[in-house]
């Protein structure tokens, strides 16, 4: 199993002179099997050049999986360019917005639209379907296997367990790991304690035993703190969350929009030198990273 | 004018100099010119006053329009409980006053309309011509005499010039123009100093170099005394 990252920003695309090596695109991620099955996790503005790239290799069938519909992580769908040649086949998966009742159609007919884009829909040349995906729903695209689990965002997120050639990955799309919003004084504390508990294991349970796990790490602890409920993980949730599940590789995605390259080297640095980091390989996603999973 | 993804870095700066009174007009509404929008810090400000004026006839309603990009379940901050104070208000008669600026609009020649801005100040004329296809008519634009006669005497004209002429022909209709017939334009309504805009998504920054190499050569065969540049993010001169 392949995977290459084409956008590890969180929130909004920042180009620009200081984010030329770790890359400007919000979040996209390809993962090919090695009889070249291809998996999308996040249609985020890297979407855009893994487009241009596949679009040399027509006719193409792949499956795109959106963690959430928040525009960072859906954004660059319009501009993936097999979505508009004919004979390709592409499936978009997304989980339901609940609170407004609508599925997945909505994240793609309420981009292309006008007078916000010029091409509808209904235009697309490509066979292309919108599925709803429900919680603990299992997917099967060639030789892998994609099962997903409620995470914790603002939004419905879903967090992505793929499994193939005998390896496994686990990308979180935004979570931040689930806390007890009552002070230790009041009564409701134990019981919402035991649910913070009780999903934080079935989550850990769900993702236990990956090869590789990509995770929200878009805060330093300092950050954190003043950003509690935002739905994002600060670094040391990121590698709490390796250890925990015993994941030998970790990658922090979803960088803030606020850093430049030689922050994020520095936080790199860092990382890398934490004691939990010990006995992990830990490193910060960066546009163009490619890993091999299994055997190749 | 606009809110594409580099009004974040612009409202960065913005904040530090301590403004709370913003104008925002817009060309029109397609995403990559208001997809910026949440990240505009003064919106999260109890300090901020934010106008947002423009004509619903060129451009529909701006505010309407721009509360999408902060509906959910695209976005968890909803358009309605900004901290700051944001208005609308429709003006689509005569020119626009603010401050001790002039502002003029034209149509553009664009799918799903548009606005191009003309601003004077003293006796200093700035044109920003955006998403304007010269080489075709689209419903609701307008002739290149009129484009002509709208640009006429400006010190700086910024203009779409997304193709080359040998990639417009495939391309005819989808609202941009070539940095050719933009020199064109230029040329006819004796502007200055034309600045080439809406890069190409594919255009390297060589390529895009490239491109004004080859519009400057075309100034230089015609004998013309237009000042040909390609527009960078963070490029600021006074006009």
């Amino acid at each position: 199993m392949r995977v290459r990252f084409w956008g590890v920003r969180g929130s909004t695309p920042v180009p620009g002179k200081g984010t030329v090596r770790y890359g400007g695109n919000t979040s996209c991620i390809e993962i090919r099997s090695r009889s070249g099955d291809l998996v999308i996790l996040d249609g985020g503005t890297g979407i855009r050049p893994l487009g241009l790239e596949l679009a040399k290799s027509d006719p193409l069938t792949c499956a795109i999986f959106i963690t959430h519909p928040h525009w960072d992580h859906i954004h660059g769908l319009p501009f993936f360019a097999p979505l508009f040649i004919p004979g390709n086949t592409v499936d978009i998966y997304c989980p339901p917005d609940p609170i407004h009742m609508r599925g997945a159609e909505y994240i793609l007919e309420n981009q292309m639209i006008y007078p916000h884009f010029p091409i509808r829909r209904a235009e697309l040349r490509a066979d292309v379907r919108l599925l709803t995906l429900s919680e603990g729903q299992y997917v099967e695209v060639g030789d892998l296997t994609i099962g997903n689990v409620l995470m914790n965002h603002p939004s419905m997120n879903l967090g992505y367990r793929v499994e193939g050639d005998g390896a496994s990955l686990f990308f979180t799309g935004d979570h931040e790991p689930f806390t007890n919003v009552y002070e230790p004084e009041d009564s409701e504390h134990a019981e919402y304690q035991r649910l913070v508990d009780r999903r934080t294991a079935s989550v850990d349970e769900f993702v236990s035993g990956v090869d590789l796990l990509i995770a929200d790490g878009q805060y330093s602890e300092e950050e954190y703190a003043t950003r509690v409920g935002w739905g994002h993980s600060s670094f040391g949730h990121a590698l709490d969350f390796a250890r925990r599940v015993g994941s030998p590789e970790l990658v922090l995605t979803h960088h803030d929009a606020i850093r430049n390259d030689a922050e994020l080297d520095a936080i790199d640095a860092q990382l890398k030198k934490r004691p939990e980091a010990v006995g992990l390989h830990v490193r910060l996603a960066y546009e163009g990273l490619e890993m091999m999973l299994g055997e190749t | 004018m606009d809110a594409g993804t580099g009004v974040r870095a612009l409202s960065n700066l913005l904040m530090a100099e301590g403004h709370a009174d913003f104008t925002f007009l817009f060309t029109h509404a397609h995403w990559d010119h208001i997809i910026g929008f949440p990240f505009f810090k003064p919106l999260y400000s109890p300090q901020s006053r934010i106008l947002i004026r423009g004509c619903p006839l060129e451009q529909g309603n701006m505010e309407t329009l721009l509360s999408r990009v902060m509906s959910p379940p695209f976005f968890p901050v909803p358009f309605e409980s900004l901290r700051a104070e944001v208005r609308y208000e429709e003006h689509c008669d005569g020119p626009l006053v603010v401050d001790s600026m002039t502002i003029r609009t034209i149509p553009l020649s664009h799918p799903n309309l548009g606005v191009g801005f003309r601003f004077d100040e003293d006796d200093r004329r700035f044109v920003f011509l955006t998403d304007n296809e010269l080489g075709l008519r689209h419903h609701g634009g307008r002739t290149f005499g009129e484009y002509v006669a709208f640009c006429q005497g400006a010190d700086l004209l910024v203009h779409d010039a997304e193709y080359a002429p040998e990639e417009y022909p495939e391309r005819r209709g989808w609202g941009h123009s070539t940095y050719a017939q933009a020199l064109d334009l230029a040329e006819a309504a004796g502007v200055k100093r034309l600045g080439l805009y809406h890069h190409n998504q594919e255009r390297s920054d060589k390529a895009v170099d490239e491109l004004v190499a080859r519009c400057r050569a075309l100034v230089l065969e015609r004998g013309l005394d237009v000042k040909c540049f390609a527009v960078a993010q963070g490029w600021a001169d006074d006009v």
